[in-house]
């Protein structure tokens, strides 16, 4: 007895001496990778650089994660009214808040916005502010291609690491990954310059340390001409290298499977893109009305030197039931893909009204892409205004469509296409008086897309009939590429009605109360649209609240 | 620790002729329930400071004047007074009350609550309200003053919210929970049956003790034990319990849809709105607002209209049965008891728990006691969340229960709206969870003959989860492309997590009497504690899922199209070292002082240990009033000052990016949630100053005897960290930082009181209150923190809604002080409504400030929170007893109302539904319910005013009817005890508050997204669509062999 009783006093506070050392606290963290260890080693420094399409995704207090680059190309195809968003999930609405919508005669009724908001601006303004949280529309592409930017900074550091080896053929391999960063810095540039009124240059090498970012916000001329700079780097760094087995396994190892990554882009691929894009750049950014001839030649020169069929671009594409992808929606809220959107399903996007009066007669991509919303047509969606009404729907991929899919099917160009850089030539060739050339070239986009139309050039079109063919093209040819609003900016289709903006002969679908009563049916009708769109949009609130401009900085928000 | 239930105090004394006549000798003995010697316990000649302790066999001997009285005291045991004459010889009656007087939490030893120098609440069991079926929580529920222990939700197995002393964190504000001394995870888990009593200590000048997680407080259960050689008891109760949410109508009766001359609704094509083959109903028209500004709501449906609340939510059944037997041996004690719950939810399904427990303690030898409490909990739920927003939302002719001609519900209400009919999930969807925790708590503890205790204790936490979750194949449902799930084709996700907490507390105690060991004359006692405290917590967590399956029975992953799985794991560890020393003079006053030092994989970079002072006071001015004891027979002042931390998450310090599997690769990216590799704990500083007092006001039937307790604290929480938003140029979304502070204070009272004892009727009441406020006097940088309707602003409040308001007056100004929102000429087209609102006479549309213009409106957090219990036994056989509770001075917002006026129309679903859309409102002298006044407050769900309410209410938490049969069991040899119980609970609430329950709140964004754990802000007080709380009628039977 005596025994047990003095062994177990004894083993009393041995119990606990194995367990106050400092050493086994210690406890690194096993999900996840440190900056230290994995950006050191080839494997994964091409993870870091495929990492570039993870920063798609990014958390939102409250929300999770988001894919906040779906984000902004869903609002932008909103203001672009290709497709519309009719709910206020993370503010997709408030962009398309268009001023009035003008019945034609004999009603000539004037329908202004049900927001309460008069123009656009004033509802973006309104939700310009942290309070508003994910309801601010504004905010996602900022935040996005700054997220990308940061990556790609810090992949430009991490590849000055010494301690860094590549196997192979290192210097194209190191060019490459070099240019690949560079790329995406210019094509957040691109982007930021081309929807804010202002924005930041940021190019601090380890955005792993906090609190690296300028205070000086440069107006988006600036930020443009930043982009192309970074453009030129990638391009002085892809001239200097040559397509080997070593580029190609890089390549495949910096671009997400599901995104075709088998479809090598080339060094000169990439060098012409690199073209088409600041051709994008030069075109998104300046009026129509106010171009000149030496500005159409700038496009010109660029697009001459840009993308040609068959070149290859970056692509956004699914996996089967969204696994492993940046559309998963287990993890994110919802399915996260333009074309995932568009589904009866999710129903979060429709087609809008506008994009299909813009097809021509018998154009084989109509049939072929858009039916009959089932159940009947859109009207009017929660009294957010009649521009929200619709009667079709993408045909799914599974059925032979392009736009839509309930089944993780297709890829969805993010980055400039031939066909992009094809209407660029021909909208300056049409505004430098070749206007057959121009529409020549709209055919062969046409032939290109199996639209099946007869060819325009032939019929000795006036300017305006031309321009009316590039239009169209542009609309339909580039549908859901992300070019729609700037297109709708620089034609002055959303400049107020009080500058000669809108559109009139746009078909809305007008519900049967302002037309003669509750027993007429929804009805198309050719209505006059009163955009009045801001062209640039203002800093987020999320931003200044917390970096405020500095002396000297560029404006921040429209007046 | 001493644990008996119950107290025998005898006395055998004998008398002394001595040689003056008027002094005598006493001597007596000092005894346990048990029979064993009470070594220690004071005898004190009342009104002197004559005093001697007694022997180690329990004797004594004392000289006194005759006549005098003894006082006879001993820790943990009531005192009890005696007549000091000659010959007198005396058998005490044990007190049953006495146990709960010795408090353990918060102190590290077992002392008399008249010696503890901080407010320690304790519940027992026998308190408990008789309404408490599912956990501990209902339990405490109004019981602790200044607690706020709030059921949220209706839902089976919800979690609760407990903040026990105001608002110490932006994280979280739950308490450390603690079993027989060792951490237990889950407070959901525990059986209501095994809870002998528990106690609660609300801040850090208790919580020190547990250092590096004790600044939230901390809830002790102390589970039931046998007594040594005590008799077999065996007792069982079951309950049958009726529950309804709590509902009213909150939606409204009349439409202003687009009608025909029959009154019939139409459609966008003029055709009356009808309902397909498929179950879905064509979209109605409404006249545009913007071109009808004078629309009103005020139309009969001439179609049958179907109440969702009720459809939806359906009446359910709880049941629960339990079985314990405890009693003991001559060296061992135990207990043991067994539970089944089984609760239906209202939405669907049920959920089920199975505990089982054993508590054993041996003594094999003299001072050693081994313990072993073993808890085995099983649960089950096969619960679907459900969604309450679509059933709120949904058109008033939509038939929930409506089948097609397969006999199914279908998944959507309307062609164009992507909400669908919540009672169509369970057809398709199943999710079964299976929860298996093993508690395991071994406590060796030994008691040297002398001065020196050792105690040991290890516990384990094991939690072993399974969920199911499985969507069928829904490629052939009536109405195609529509699906439950996140694939249309079946999607089955298996996810097996295992937690596996360990707790090791080793613990030395010192104890000295300086009379009784070292003969000197000062009533000196002192206790010395050293202790050890180590903690580890694992976790892991596997899912596999397949996506893609077949469209006939079994669904399994092996047979899915696509498979995805996945990992996370987790360990932390805590270790710290305690010295504590307690002085204490007679039953006079005491002192205390003490250090804790904590070090901890999730702080101070694993190396800097974190360090918590303490000390307290306390003086007993009742010692030395001896005239006065009739009336206030106890009266302490207490004052404890106290540090303890709050621990932030495993990984937070360590510098990481994420990781993700792109396709067939892997990506490495910066995580938009930057960590910080300096981060340290939130440490919470309280000083706590009270009073408690026993009060015998008169002498007979009425208000013989009231128990007060009052507190005063304040405290200080500084480096608490938070996801602090950064410039999204630096790359990151948020980094987490030690930034804010935080400043609370408040009063906690209690009064417990007989109100009246007579042969036939007591009556007892017991009432609580505590008030609070918390002042957040630094936050990050000095930029307010955002998030939804709340803010939290330097200087102010927390839990401020700061909302943007209508404007009250035609000249209202814009924040820049001098131009005013309407400018004079347009004023004259705007009105004051009756509500109070500028309104424009055209449009009857309100006007708000400006998004800029924000304004604190309300608090989420109450003034005061308070209970009030009155239980009267009659007859000694019927005891009637009911509780209510109320909660004051909080608001609520009523996001759910505020979606309930979106504007309707068109395509896209119901909104513009809230009932006030029936009431009118009168605008430049029209007086009608027009829509467009309601649809303009909506906002965009953007925070506003007039959806802030008041959130106050009374509740009558329970009403309780209780019969002791006894007497009709008296001749039979089995049953010896025989009661049955009638419990209402939550049957009327009286408050302002318009939503369904003003529980039923959390942290919500404007779209429903949970904002608890974003660690902005420990947010709660928005109403967004929840499930109520529900109605009870129960009824309970409880036998005693």
């Amino acid at each position: 007895m005596k025994l047990i009783k003095y062994s177990v006093i004894l083993l009393l506070p041995a119990l606990f001496l194995g367990a106050c050392k400092k050493a086994i606290l210690q406890l690194p963290n096993p999900n996840a990778p440190t900056p230290g260890a994995s950006l050191i080693t080839e494997g994964g420094i091409d993870a870091f650089a495929m990492g570039m399409y993870e920063k798609f995704i990014a958390y939102e207090a409250g929300d999770g994660d988001l894919n906040f680059f779906d984000l902004q190309w869903l609002i932008e195809s909103n203001m672009g009214d290709e497709n519309f968003s009719p709910y206020s999930n993370y503010g997709g609405r408030y962009p398309m808040n268009v001023a009035s919508i003008t019945l034609p005669a004999p009603y000539n009724t004037v329908v202004p916005n049900p927001s309460g908001y008069a123009t656009q601006l004033d509802i973006l303004q309104a939700e310009n502010t942290r309070t508003a949280g994910d309801g601010n529309a504004i905010q996602w592409e900022w935040d996005v291609f700054y997220y990308v930017n940061s990556q790609a900074n810090t992949l430009l550091g991490a590849l000055n690491n010494p301690s860094l080896v590549l196997s192979g053929d290192a210097v194209t391999k190191k060019k490459l990954l070099q240019a690949w960063a560079y790329y995406w810095k210019g094509y957040c540039y691109s982007k930021l310059g081309s929807m804010y009124i202002a924005a930041l240059i940021d190019d601090s090498p380890d955005s792993t340390n906090l609190g690296l970012t300028s205070n000086v916000y440069l107006a988006n001329s600036a930020i443009l001409a930043d982009a192309n700079a970074n453009f030129s780097q990638a391009l002085t760094l892809f001239n200097s290298i040559t397509e080997d087995a070593d580029y190609d396994a890089t390549f495949e190892a910096i671009i997400p499977t599901f995104n075709e990554n088998t479809q090598i882009i080339t060094p000169a691929m990439w060098g012409r893109q690199i073209h088409t894009f600041e051709a994008r750049n030069e075109l998104a950014n300046h009026k129509v009305a106010a171009m000149g001839a030496s500005d159409w030649n700038t496009i010109l020169n660029l697009a001459d030197s840009g993308m040609v069929a068959g070149d290859y671009t970056l692509e956004w594409g699914m996996t089967p039931g969204d696994v492993n992808d940046l559309s998963d929606p287990v993890t994110l809220t919802y399915p996260f893909h333009p074309y995932e959107l568009d589904n009866a399903k999710t129903a979060l996007t429709f087609v809008s009204e506008r994009l299909i009066q813009d097809f021509q007669p018998g154009d084989a991509r109509f049939t072929k892409n858009f039916g009959l919303y089932p159940g009947g047509s859109i009207v009017n969606v929660r009294s957010r205004g009649i521009q929200f009404g619709t009667r079709y729907i993408p045909t799914y991929i599974e059925d032979g469509g392009s736009f839509a899919t309930n089944e993780q099917m297709g890829y969805c160009p993010i980055a400039p296409t031939y066909e992009e850089n094809a209407l660029m030539i021909a909208e300056a060739d049409i505004y430098l008086s070749n206007i057959s050339q121009g529409l020549s070239i709209i055919d062969q986009v046409r032939a290109y897309q199996n639209a099946g139309l007869p060819p325009a050039a032939s019929h000795g079109l006036t300017l305006d009939s031309a321009v009316a063919q590039l239009h169209s093209e542009r609309r339909i040819g580039l549908y859901d590429r992300g070019v729609a609003w700037y297109d709708a900016r620089r034609w002055g289709i959303t400049a107020p009605a009080s500058s000669g903006g809108g559109r009139a002969n746009a078909n809305v679908l007008v519900p049967g109360s302002l037309i003669g009563g509750g027993s007429t049916p929804a009805t198309i009708l050719p209505c006059f649209i009163n955009y009045d769109f801001v062209d640039y949009w203002d800093v987020p609130q999320n931003e200044l609240a917390f970096n405020p401009a500095a002396a000297g900085s560029a404006p921040t928000a429209n007046q | 620790m001493r644990r008996p239930l119950l107290v025998v105090l005898v006395i055998l004394f004998a008398c002394m002729q001595g040689m003056a006549q008027d002094l005598i000798t006493v001597t007596g003995k000092v005894i346990d329930e048990k029979g064993a010697a009470i070594t220690g316990a004071t005898i004190t000649v009342k009104g002197t400071r004559t005093a001697t302790t007694s022997r180690d066999d329990g004797t004594f001997t004392i000289s006194t004047k005759n006549k005098a009285k003894l006082v006879i005291s001993y820790v943990g045991y009531d005192p009890y007074e005696v007549d000091a004459k000659e010959g007198l010889k005396i058998t005490l009656i044990p007190n049953s009350q006495s146990l709960s007087d010795v408090v353990v939490t918060g102190v590290g030893v077992a002392t008399s609550k008249k010696l503890v120098p901080i407010d320690v609440a304790t519940v027992s069991s026998k308190d408990f309200a008789p309404s408490t079926t599912t956990n501990v929580q209902q339990a405490l529920d109004g019981q602790i003053a200044g607690a706020n222990i709030q059921q949220t939700s209706g839902t089976p197995n919800a979690p609760f919210n407990i903040t026990l002393r105001g608002i110490n964190s932006l994280d979280g504000t739950n308490p450390l929970i603690m079993v027989d001394g060792v951490e237990m995870d889950n407070l959901n888990n525990i059986d209501p049956a095994i809870v002998d009593h528990i106690e609660v200590v609300k801040g850090a000048a208790g919580g020190m003790l547990y250092g590096a997680q004790g600044a939230n407080g901390v809830i002790q259960i102390f589970t039931k034990k046998g007594n040594l050689n005590g008799k077999l008891i065996i007792s069982y109760t079951s309950k049958v319990s009726i529950d309804d949410i709590l509902k009213h109508n909150i939606l409204s009766n009349l439409h202003h849809y687009v009608t025909n001359a029959n009154g019939d609704i139409l459609d966008q094509n003029g055709n009356p709105v009808a309902m397909d083959a498929t179950g879905q109903w064509s979209d109605p028209q409404v006249p545009d607002p913007t071109v009808n500004p004078n629309l009103q709501n005020n139309l009969k449906f001439n179609l049958p209209t179907y109440n969702h609340l009720k459809q939806g939510f359906r009446q359910a059944m709880t049941f629960t049965n339990s079985v314990s037997a405890i009693g003991g041996t001559n060296v061992a004690d135990y207990a043991f008891t067994a539970s089944q719950l089984t609760q239906g939810d209202v939405l669907s399904n049920q959920f089920s728990r199975s505990n089982i427990s054993f508590n054993i303690g041996l003594h094999p030898f003299k001072g050693f006691t081994f313990r072993t409490i073993t808890q085995g909990v099983v649960g089950y739920n096969d619960l679907l969340t459900g969604n309450r927003f679509d059933m709120l939302t949904a058109y008033p002719f939509v038939n929930f229960d409506w089948k097609d001609g397969t006999g199914h519900i279908p998944l959507k209400t309307n062609v164009s709206s992507n909400s669908y009919n919540t009672l169509s999930e369970k057809q398709y969807h199943t999710n079964n969870n299976q929860g298996l925790e093993i508690f395991q708590d071994f406590d060796l503890d030994y008691k040297f003959p002398a001065f020196v205790e050792l105690d040991a204790k290890y516990g384990f936490d094991y939690t072993d989860t399974t969920k199911s979750d499985l969507y069928v194949n829904q490629s052939e449902i009536v109405q195609a492309g529509q699906y439950w799930g996140p694939n249309e084709d079946g999607d089955l996700k298996q996810t097996f997590s295992r937690e596996f907490n360990q707790n090791g507390l080793f613990s030395g105690f010192l104890r000295t009497d300086f009379q009784k060991d070292f003969h000197s004359n000062l009533p000196i006692r002192t206790t010395t504690q050293v202790a050890y405290d180590y903690r580890k917590y694992n976790y892991e967590q596997y899912f596999s899922e397949g996506i893609g399956l077949p469209i006939y029975p079994p669904a399994t992953i092996t047979g899915a199209t696509t498979k995805n799985s996945g990992d996370y794991y987790s360990t932390a560890i805590t270790y710290g070292w305690l010295i504590n020393q307690t002085i204490d003079y007679a039953n006079l006053f005491g002192i205390s002082g003490g250090v804790r030092s904590d070090y901890g994989s999730a702080f101070g970079a694993a190396y800097k240990a974190a360090t918590f002072p303490r000390g307290t006071v306390y003086f007993r001015p009742s010692e030395l009033m001896p005239g006065q004891q009739s009336w206030l027979p106890d009266w302490k002042v207490r004052a404890a000052y106290g540090a303890a931390g709050i621990q932030p998450f495993p990984y937070d310090r360590q510098l990481t990016f994420t990781s993700a599997a792109l396709g067939n690769g892997n990506s490495i990216s910066l995580p938009s949630q930057a960590t910080n590799d300096s981060l340290h704990l939130a440490t919470n500083y309280e000083l706590e100053i009270g009073t408690d007092a026993t009060f015998k006001p008169f002498q007979g039937e009425w208000l013989d005897r009231a128990v007060f307790s009052g507190s005063y604290w304040h405290r200080e929480t500084k480096e608490i960290y938070q996801n602090a938003d950064v410039a999204p140029s630096t790359g990151y979304a948020s980094r987490l930082d030690n930034l804010s502070t935080i400043v609370s204070h408040g009063i906690d009272l209690s009064l417990d009181a007989t109100v009246y004892n007579g042969p036939k009727v007591t009556w007892n009441v017991s009432a609580r209150w505590g008030y609070s406020r918390a002042i957040v006097t630094k936050i990050s940088n000095g930029q307010d923190i955002i998030n939804g309707g709340f803010a939290v602003i330097q200087g102010k409040q927390i839990g401020l809604f700061y909302v943007q308001t209508p404007l009250k007056s035609l000249g209202q100004l814009e924040p820049d002080g001098k131009t005013p929102y309407i400018s004079a000429s347009q004023q004259s087209q705007y009105a004051i409504s009756s509500t109070g609102y500028v309104t424009n006479k055209s449009t009857n549309m309100i006007m708000y400030t400006a998004a800029n213009d924000l304004s604190v409106d309300g608090h989420a957090y109450p003034d005061f929170i308070s209970s009030l219990t009155n239980r009267v036994t009659l007859f000694k056989t019927l005891t009637v007893s009911f509780q209510f509770d109320w909660i004051h001075g909080n608001s609520i917002y009523n996001t759910t109302k505020q979606w309930l006026y979106t504007p309707v129309g068109g395509s896209g679903g119901m909104g513009a539904n809230s009932k006030d859309f029936d009431k009118p409102v009168t605008i430049a002298g029209n007086t009608a319910s027009f829509v467009n006044y309601y649809q303009s407050l909506y906002n965009l769900v953007n925070p506003a005013s007039p959806f802030v309410e008041n959130g106050s209410f009374i509740r009558l938490r329970d009403l309780s009817l209780i019969y002791d049969l006894s007497r009709f069991v008296v001749n039979s040899r089995a049953i010896k005890r025989l009661t049955v119980t009638a419990t209402g609970r939550n049957l009327m609430t009286w408050t302002k508050y318009d939503g369904l329950d003003p529980e039923n709140t959390g942290a919500y964004g404007s779209q429903g997204n949970d904002l608890s754990h974003s660690r902005t802000g420990a947010f709660s007080g928005v109403d967004y669509f929840g499930t109520p709380n529900l109605r009870s009628y129960q009824f309970s039977l409880n036998v005693g062999f």
